[in-house]
Parts: structure tokens; C-alpha cells; sequence
């Protein structure tokens, strides 16, 4: 009795944790693959949210695994955007992943209510049949691995990471280091994207205004708890998946009030700025010359 | 004079990218831009005619409205732009406005019998200070332990979010209400009104002083001095004797004091209780404000008094046409990707 009444609480919770963790592993690799090239990308919500929106709306007519593609894809594009304004324009990186967030979360919402809920007839954002969350948790207890390998095993991945310390001696070395960052944030959208369609898609099957709600910048912080590793930010995530997860289950339990928990992440991602001192990459942000 | 020739044609761009948007998703655009425009400054037709035929002097009651919704926008402004700089990016004036706002609050409604001349001030500084707390945090991690501003603003945004939520929802809450809300504030706390269907108070006349107060600091005062040094090369001013891990964390600090005082004339002036939620977003368009007002005091008023006007625009517009208020924000997104690779250019 006592074994069951254990496990009728803790099964739950780790499967709502891998839930509520795969999400912020699909983007905090997204995040790492960014960074890791030299472009800070705050547009990880933004990425999330387009992709969602796309995932549901080309998943109603095509399918929903077509949708995931179309998600990625999206995905892509935004981090193409955000590629053209921080190395072709030189833009601060902030500003434009400030400018893409605004663009994503507005523009998501404006077509929304335009093309589904104001409209005449009223639409439903959402799709019939969703994928399997299944699927989603196997690519979150896989791909920072892979992630993992491909960054620290590979010349693809070493190339990558010396590109974000220093363009300048990647192009000594015979390389273009435009080509380089075009990679990684080509990637870093996919994976954004792809967390996007996840929650869109998978988890509940419908879009909803802002439904990303901060977990882009979730994912972040634990990119940075996580020092702009796979691994270490895969950790980190399951950390604040966890605390969320407790913090979905307690509601209404115990009387604890849900917002410290849901600080957690806030709070430690500042608690490490102070006790670990994470170093970013040395040429995180910075304006250098890329192309030729 | 070229700066705005390429302010009014970003402007232009921008709307006319809307326009394409509006278009494509099956509406008018002229109809929309006029209904946005009506919502943004009243029927100026009518009120040129009233004040030439009749000498009467009533402006519409949008244009109140307007600037009630610009003068967050004008305070977080001025925080985003102090910060630039100095080369910080403070992208956490929403949660110092919240901070502020429900730190101003408290001392509106839990003090009782002294006067407004009194009560106004010490509510205001309880604000200030509040920000500045959650300025000073950041700019504090930024000067001792190198942590980037940016990372740890946003962090601090969603703890003020999560704190002030907790506190209006429990130990701040108003007993003898459904809301989630303060207590509303003591009469002595509240601003002088000025109209009163709009309750546009003189707090939007505060924002302006303390924008004339940016300005003097910037170009007459040895701190201003330090903060553009900063902004212009930490390692240069380092070397010129300037105290930078200093003047990084004053910076900050004031920052967050301007976009505490911003939320608590929102308290103070317009709703006179902390509701949960009441702000959304200010932070963010403040970027835009600060950027599209070129850093400068009087830019600075034009814009948030422009992106006022959207948003309150963008309300109207939304009743009367049924276009989603959202492509006020897709307006917002756009002049700062069309602006921000010019501030880059003129800071290079």
C-alpha cells in the first residue's frame, strides 16, 4: 500500500517533469547553438512562438507531421532573420531579438484573432489528432547527446565553437566564418521551431495567444546556468522542468504559493550569475567582420 | 535635418509594411489607419472648427487618453535610453515599474492622515527606490562579477512579475474585494487631476520635468559626463580615470528608479490601486520609444507620445474595424528593426 501510494505521486510527476522539460532542452539547445557561434539570441520565445503558430496552421490542411516540418522550417526563417540583421546590418543582437520577440508575440497574436477567432465563420486553432509527447521526451533524452557529440567530437562542431570565440581566427585558419554562424543559427531556429511545434502540436494540440508564455527565456537561463553546454544546459532544464512540474502538482495541495516555485529558475539563473560566474563565449555579441 | 528625413521615412515604411499586412489578411488599410488615427487624437477636424468658429477650447477627450498611456512609455523611455548610454542594455523596466508601482501602492494606502503635499512625494520616492533596487541588483552583478545586464534584467522582470503577484494575491490584497488588487490608494495620495472622465493627472507633466531632468544630466552634469565615457569604451574611460564599475551601478540604478517612478504615477495618477497585470509590455516598447526618440529628451517625449497614440489608437481602432490591436505592435517591431541598425551605426 505504502509502495503504491509513493508511486501514484512520483510517477506522475516525473512524467510531467519530462513533459514540462522538453520544451526548454528543444530551445536551450537552440539557445547554445546560437550562442556558441557568437550571436546572442533572446529571440528563442519569438522562434517558439512562430513556430507554434505555423505548426498549427499549415498542421490543420497538411497534417500535423507536416506541420512539424513547416514549424522547423519557420523556425529557420526566423533565424535567418535574425542572422541578416546582427552580421549584414551589424544590428546590436539584443535589439534585434527584442525587435523578433515583439514581431513574433504581435504578429502571432494579430493573425490568430484575424484568421481564427474574430473571423467569420469563427475558426479553431487547433488539430484534430496530436503527435505523441513520446516522441518529443525521446528527442529530449537524445539530442543534447547528440548535441553534445557533435560540438565537442566533430570538426563541424569544433569549427562552430571557434567561430564563436573568434571569427578572426577561423578566417587565419582559411575558413569564412559567415558561413559558420549561417550553421548555427540555422540551426538554432530549427530547434526553436521544433519546441514550438511541440507544445503547439504535441503537448496541447492547439495555439493560444502568447502560449509560449517565458519559456524562451527559460531555456536561456539555462543556457547560461547550463555555461553554453549541451549537457550542463540539458541539466539545468530538467532542474526548472522539475520545479514547474512540482509546482503544477502542488497547486491546491499544499499550501505553498505557486509563484515562489515558479521563480525558481529567475532566481537561480541569478544565484549562478554570482556563484558560478559563467563565461560566455569570448565573442558572444560582438561586432566583427564576418563575411569575405 | 537627414536624421528626420530617415526618422519619417522608417515611420512611413513601417505603416506601409502594416498596410501590406492589413491587406493580406483581408482589410482596408485606409479604413484601419484612420480609425487607428481617430483613436489616437480625436476628431481634429471638429476641434480646429469648435475652437475658430466658436473660441471654444475643448480638446478631444483621445488626446488625454494618448498621453495617459504615453507617460509609462516616456519614464521607461528614459531608463532604456540612460542605460544605452552607458552602453547597458536595461531590457528589465517592466519589472522595475512593478516593483515601483506596488512599493508606491502601499505607501498610498497604508498611510493614513498626513498630507498630499507629503504623501505625493514619499510615495513617488517609495517607487524610486523600489526600481532602484531591481536596477541596482543587475548593475551590481554586472560591475562585480561581470554577469551580462541583459541576462539578469530578464531574470529580474519575471521575479518582479511573480513577487508582486504573490504580494497582491496574499499579504497586499484588498479583503473587501474580488479583485486581485490593492487597497486603493488615500485621496492625499493621489495626482491632481486634470480631466476628469480620462483621469489624466499631472503626472504626465512629471514625466516631462524628469525628461528636461535627463537632459541636464546628460550634457551639464559630471555624472552625465561619466555615463556617455562608459558608454563610448569601458577601457578608455577606465584609463581617463573614470570610475566605471561605479558609474556602471549608478546607472543602473537610475534607471530603475525612472521606470519605478513610472509605475507609480500609473498607480498614483490613473488606476489609484496595484491590480494584477495592470502592465504589460511597457517594457519592451520603452525600447522602442528610446531608440526611435534617437537617446535625446525631446525625441524621447515625441516618441512615447506617438506609440501613446498607437496603443490607444490601436484600441479604438479594434472596437470600430475589428482589425486585432495587435498591428500596433507589429508597427512597434518593425520601426525597431529599422532603427536599431542606425543606433548601432551612430554608435560605432
Amino acid at each position: 500500500m505504502e509502495s503504491e501510494g509513493i508511486s501514484a505521486i512520483v510517477v506522475p510527476l516525473i512524467l510531467l517533469t519530462l513533459r514540462q522539460t522538453t520544451p526548454l532542452v528543444l530551445a536551450g539547445l537552440g539557445g547554445i547553438f546560437s550562442e556558441r557561434v557568437g550571436v546572442v539570441n533572446i529571440a528563442l520565445e519569438g522562434m517558439m512562438l512562430i513556430g507554434g503558430f505555423v505548426g498549427i496552421w499549415v498542421g490543420q490542411s497538411a497534417g500535423v507531421l507536416a506541420g512539424a516540418l513547416a514549424a522547423i522550417l519557420s523556425g529557420a526563417l526566423t533565424g535567418s532573420l535574425h542572422l541578416f540583421m546582427t552580421q549584414r546590418l551589424k544590428m546590436d543582437h539584443i535589439i534585434s531579438g527584442v525587435a523578433i520577440n515583439l514581431l513574433a508575440l504581435n504578429g502571432t497574436t494579430y493573425l490568430l484573432r484575424k484568421l481564427y477567432v474574430m473571423a467569420e465563420p469563427i475558426r479553431d486553432a487547433s488539430v484534430p489528432t496530436t503527435i505523441p509527447v513520446g516522441y518529443f521526451i525521446a528527442l529530449t533524452l537524445s539530442l543534447p547527446f547528440l548535441a553534445h557529440f557533435v560540438l565537442y567530437k566533430t570538426a563541424f562542431g569544433l569549427r562552430l565553437r571557434a567561430v564563436g570565440e573568434s571569427a578572426e581566427s577561423v578566417r587565419m585558419a582559411g575558413l569564412t566564418p559567415i558561413r559558420l554562424r549561417t550553421a548555427g543559427l540555422l540551426i538554432s531556429g530549427m530547434l526553436g521551431g521544433l519546441a514550438g511545434a511541440y507544445l503547439a502540436l504535441s503537448q496541447v494540440g492547439r495555439f493560444s495567444d502568447d502560449m509560449v508564455s517565458g519559456r524562451g527565456f527559460i531555456a536561456l537561463a539555462a543556457v547560461v546556468c547550463g555555461r553554453w553546454t549541451p549537457l550542463g544546459a540539458a541539466l539545468a532544464a530538467l532542474i526548472f522542468g522539475f520545479f514547474d512540474a512540482l509546482q503544477l502538482q502542488l497547486q491546491g495541495v499544499v499550501n505553498i504559493p505557486s509563484q515562489f516555485l515558479l521563480m525558481v529558475p529567475y532566481v537561480f539563473t541569478i544565484l549562478a550569475a554570482l556563484v558560478l560566474r559563467p563565461t560566455p563565449p569570448a565573442a558572444l555579441g560582438r561586432e566583427e567582420e564576418t563575411e569575405g | 535635418m537627414r536624421s528626420l528625413r530617415f526618422t519619417l521615412g522608417s515611420l512611413t515604411l513601417a505603416f506601409m509594411l502594416a498596410a501590406l499586412i492589413i491587406l493580406a489578411t483581408g482589410g482596408s488599410p485606409i479604413t484601419v489607419f484612420s480609425a487607428l488615427f481617430k483613436g489616437a487624437f480625436g476628431n481634429l477636424y471638429a476641434f480646429g472648427y469648435s475652437l475658430i468658429v466658436y473660441r471654444h477650447y475643448e480638446p478631444p477627450i483621445e488626446i488625454f487618453r494618448t498621453l495617459n498611456r504615453a507617460t509609462p512609455l516616456l519614464l521607461c523611455g528614459l531608463a532604456v535610453a540612460v542605460g544605452l548610454r552607458a552602453g547597458l542594455f536595461n531590457i528589465g523596466a517592466e519589472g522595475q515599474l512593478l516593483v515601483g508601482a506596488l512599493a508606491a501602492a502601499w505607501v498610498g494606502y497604508a498611510f493614513k492622515g498626513i498630507p498630499a503635499l507629503l504623501h505625493i512625494p514619499l510615495a513617488m520616492l517609495a517607487g524610486a527606490v523600489a526600481g532602484g533596487v531591481w536596477g541596482y541588483i543587475p548593475g551590481l552583478l554586472k560591475a562585480w562579477r561581470g554577469a551580462h545586464e541583459v541576462i539578469i534584467t530578464i531574470m529580474m522582470n519575471y521575479v518582479a512579475i511573480r513577487l508582486t503577484q504573490y504580494l497582491v494575491n496574499h499579504p497586499l490584497k484588498d479583503p473587501n474585494t474580488l479583485n486581485t488588487a490593492t487597497p486603493f490608494i488615500q485621496p492625499s495620495a493621489q495626482l491632481w487631476v486634470i480631466e476628469k472622465s480620462s483621469v489624466f493627472s499631472i503626472g504626465f507633466f512629471i514625466a516631462i520635468l524628469l525628461a528636461a531632468g535627463y537632459a541636464f544630466l546628460m550634457r551639464r552634469m559630471s555624472l552625465g559626463f561619466c555615463i556617455r565615457a562608459v558608454g563610448q569604451g569601458a577601457e578608455a574611460a577606465r584609463s581617463a580615470g573614470i570610475p566605471v564599475a561605479r558609474t556602471l551601478i549608478i546607472t543602473m540604478c537610475l534607471s530603475g528608479a525612472l521606470a519605478g517612478i513610472g509605475g507609480a504615477i500609473e498607480i498614483l495618477g490613473l488606476y489609484h490601486r496595484f491590480y494584477d497585470q495592470f502592465s504589460s509590455g511597457v517594457g519592451f516598447d520603452s525600447i522602442a520609444v528610446a531608440l526611435l526618440g534617437g537617446l535625446n529628451a525631446p525625441g524621447i517625449v515625441l516618441s512615447a507620445v506617438l506609440f501613446g497614440g498607437l496603443n490607444t489608437g490601436a484600441e479604438q481602432m479594434q472596437i470600430e474595424t475589428g482589425t486585432p490591436l495587435q498591428i500596433a505592435g507589429v508597427i512597434q517591431a518593425i520601426v525597431i528593426l529599422l532603427f536599431g541598425a542606425r543606433y548601432l551605426k551612430r554608435r560605432a
